[in-house]
């Protein structure tokens, strides 16, 4: 029978080959095209790490004539640059935990719960994205100037979540009420009351959107800049990769070996969650892209 | 078991929606009502409100002796089957049909015991270990009703558990829970579309029209004394032809026909000048001799009509044919404009079905002559619809 049902789906499914050749073309191009753009600042990076200051100082080339690797051995050297690491860690992930434990119930609740106001609601959490947090930096600094916030990743970790909040409430409601609501009144009616729902109904069966969410949520944590170099100024110790890198820039000159390096380095976490849970986030999104 | 009381029950969604208008409905212990009526009438809204899933407005739900209209839906002790079944996918048939046991603490052994026995009755033992992504739809739906067994409610309520069922499963499932509901004797509130179902099914069966209840009978005392014209029309297959026809010298006058009327009808048509008529298809002849009273009491009517439409079925055919008397419509026209029949047709034409058997086929376009008892004339007032069967026979006793 598997046999047979074979070579009917072969020729239902469209094989790349039907598609015409001048759209393939157009499609590869593009693809290629982007590719290039979006990997040109990393290949400039890993261009200049390679390059001995000498040859920078020369006018400019993509390929270094020599490879001089003694930039990576001057910023693995350095022990602070661990220490850069574990502060990246520890926001981006205190940043994700921050996410998910407020995200999850207000998500939830504007999924399920019709109440006055809910569509404004999700509007205005929206709208707050709107606004850079630039234009909140000088007032947190003096609250945190006050409540001792200020040098602690504590107050990074609780500025940058509030920003990342909005868009992952938008997130986690739409993977919320993609689930059928008939699974959770079965689940009423099964004894189950609005937490054990949440717990053995929603979140199993939203584990594509939770991880999608708390992927952003990472990533936004450890690329935080602006509040990490303003409020850690005078706490080196503190500081995550994105600001350490600034240590490469001196009062007189520029170590742009240990500068590319690091940004090259800072990536590297990114790259390889991304790698491990690619699957998951792509049905992640697919469920949401469907608009349900 | 239990016995399920609705008293004065009325809803209104938060929208200002009323869907429940007001309603009395009394199921006996073990009994297996059926919930009939068109789209949008409110069954599902009422089997909710059983359930618990949404609240009354007004009104009191009583389950046995237990007024549970403040309780939760866990707390009544129902079981529900969803249209939608709407299994949990991330468990497997095993988890599916426990998981409800779970909650309530049953020890694990009982709740074992419990799901095998109910995976056993109904022929699930190998798909125990499966999702339900892996099950036909079929299966589904057995998991489903399995869901609801394990757990030995008092009242099992089922909102069109067959309907996404193909013809054939629909068949063997419904067989399925009549022997279910033979064999448990749960109270049982089921939800249909399909007239089979509800005629076999159901112990009584309630007719629903915007909320409220038109009648609530037997299946067969439904169909053979509908209270209304609407659940004249509604009930039967093909329907009852209605038309509104006019009282004139003790007869009535439908187009160009006369149908003439027994004394009895007379004297419960009395003073009216319009009636509605109706007629099931299934009660028309080609000869009258088939058509003839068992008593003898009545003669069959003859009825000259053009055959505008026939379809042959084999065993019997369908004819239809024009009758220059205004449709009849039940209820408030708005509840019925999603009917295309209603929309294509013009008002001021009715058009009948009869179903006659094969003896002689009848063409297209052809002239017969069909035959009926007037015995079989079924008349409502043209007012607010009610049977006229009724009253006298009120009157009297
Ligand atoms: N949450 C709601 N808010 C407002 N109106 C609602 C709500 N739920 C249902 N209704 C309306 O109440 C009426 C009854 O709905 P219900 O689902 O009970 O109909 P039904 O008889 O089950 O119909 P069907 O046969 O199509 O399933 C419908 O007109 C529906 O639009
Ligand atoms: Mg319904």
């Amino acid at each position: 029978m598997a046999a047979a049902a074979r070579p009917v789906r072969a020729r239902s499914r469209r094989s790349p080959g039907d598609r015409p050749f001048g759209l393939s073309l157009l499609l590869w191009g593009g693809i290629v095209f982007f590719t290039i753009l979006s990997a040109f600042p990393y290949l400039v990076m890993l261009s200049t790490a390679l390059k001995s200051p000498q040859e920078l100082a020369g006018p400019a080339h993509w390929i270094p004539d020599t490879i001089d690797l003694s930039g990576l051995q001057r910023t693995l050297a350095d022990p602070s640059i661990w220490g850069y690491f574990r502060n990246s860690f520890t926001i981006a992930i205190g940043n994700t935990i921050l996410v998910m434990v407020a995200g999850v119930p207000a998500a939830y609740v504007l999924a399920r719960h019709e109440f006055r106001g809910r569509r404004l609601f999700l509007d205005l959490v929206l709208i707050t994205q709107m606004f850079s947090p630039v234009v909140l930096l000088i007032p947190l600094f003096r609250l945190y100037k006050e409540t001792g916030l200020l040098g602690s990743m504590e107050g990074v970790i609780i500025a940058g979540s509030a920003f990342t909040l909005p868009f992952s409430i938008w997130l986690l409601t739409g993977f919320f009420r993609s689930i059928p609501v008939e699974i959770e009144e079965a689940a009423r009616i099964d004894g189950y009351g609005r937490l054990g729902i949440l717990f053995r109904m929603i979140l199993p069966l939203s584990v594509p959107g939770l991880v999608a969410t708390a992927m952003y949520a990472f990533i936004i944590g450890w690329n935080e800049f602006i509040f990490a170099v303003t409020f850690l100024i005078a706490s080196p110790e503190n500081q995550p990769v994105s600001v350490g890198v600034f240590a490469s820039i001196g009062k007189w000159d520029i170590d742009w070996q240990r500068l590319m390096f690091m940004a090259l380095l800072g990536t590297v976490p990114v790259l390889a969650l991304f790698a491990t849970i690619q699957r998951q986030l792509d049905r992640g999104f697919a469920t949401i892209s469907s608009g349900r | 078991m239990a016995s399920v009381t609705l008293s004065g029950i009325r809803k209104v969604f938060p929208n200002g929606f009323a869907a429940i208008r007001g309603l009395d409905l009394e199921i006996g212990d073990g009994e297996f009502i059926v919930l009939v009526g068109p789209s949008g009438c409110g069954k599902s809204t009422l089997l909710r409100l059983i359930a618990g899933l949404e609240t009354v407005t007004d009104g009191a739900v009583l389950i046995g002796e237990r007024d549970v209209t403040d309780l939760s839906p866990s707390e009544r002790d129902i079981a529900m089957v969803f249209q939608s079944y709407a299994l949990y996918p991330h468990m497997d048939v095993q988890e599916n049909l426990a998981f409800g046991l779970r909650r309530r603490r049953t020890p694990r052994e009982v709740i074992g015991e419990r799901v095998g026995g109910i995976a056993g009755a109904l022929g699930l033992g190998e798909l125990m270990a499966r999702r339900p992504g892996m099950l036909s739809g079929g299966q589904r739906q057995r998991v489903a009703i399995g869901r609801a067994m394990v757990r030995q409610p008092v009242v099992y309520l089922m909102d069109e558990p067959l309907s996404n069922l193909d013809a054939k499963l629909r068949v063997s499932m419904r067989a399925e829970l009549a022997r279910l509901h033979d064999r448990l004797g749960v109270t049982t509130v089921y939800v249909t579309h399909d007239q089979t179902e509800a005629m076999t099914l159901g112990d009584r069966v309630c007719v629903m029209l915007d909320g409220e209840i038109q009648q609530v009978d037997a299946p067969g005392r439904l169909y053979r004394e509908p209270a209304n014209a609407f659940v004249a029309g509604f009930i039967g297959s093909p329907a009852m032809n209605l038309a509104i026809a006019e009282v004139a010298d003790g007869d009535l006058r439908l187009g160009d026909h006369r149908l003439p009327l027994t004394e009895a009808q007379r004297a419960r048509v009395g003073a009216r000048s319009q009636v509605i008529a109706g007629l099931r298809p299934a009660d028309f002849a080609l000869r009258a001799a088939d058509v003839a009273a068992d008593d003898g009491t009545s003669t069959a009517v003859r009825l000259p009509v053009e055959a505008e439409v026939v379809e042959h079925l084999g065993a019997e055919q369908l004819i239809v044919f024009p009758v220059d008397a205004p449709r009849y419509h039940a209820g408030p026209v708005a509840a019925r404009t999603e009917d295309e029949e209603t929309l294509l047709a013009e008002p001021a034409r009715s058009r009948f079905t009869a179903r006659l058997d094969v003896r002689r086929e009848v063409r297209h376009g052809e002239r017969v002559e069909l035959f009926y008892d007037p015995a079989r004339l079924y008349l409502f007032d043209a007012g607010d619809g009610r049977s006229l069967a009724r009253e006298p026979a009120e009157a009297a006793g």
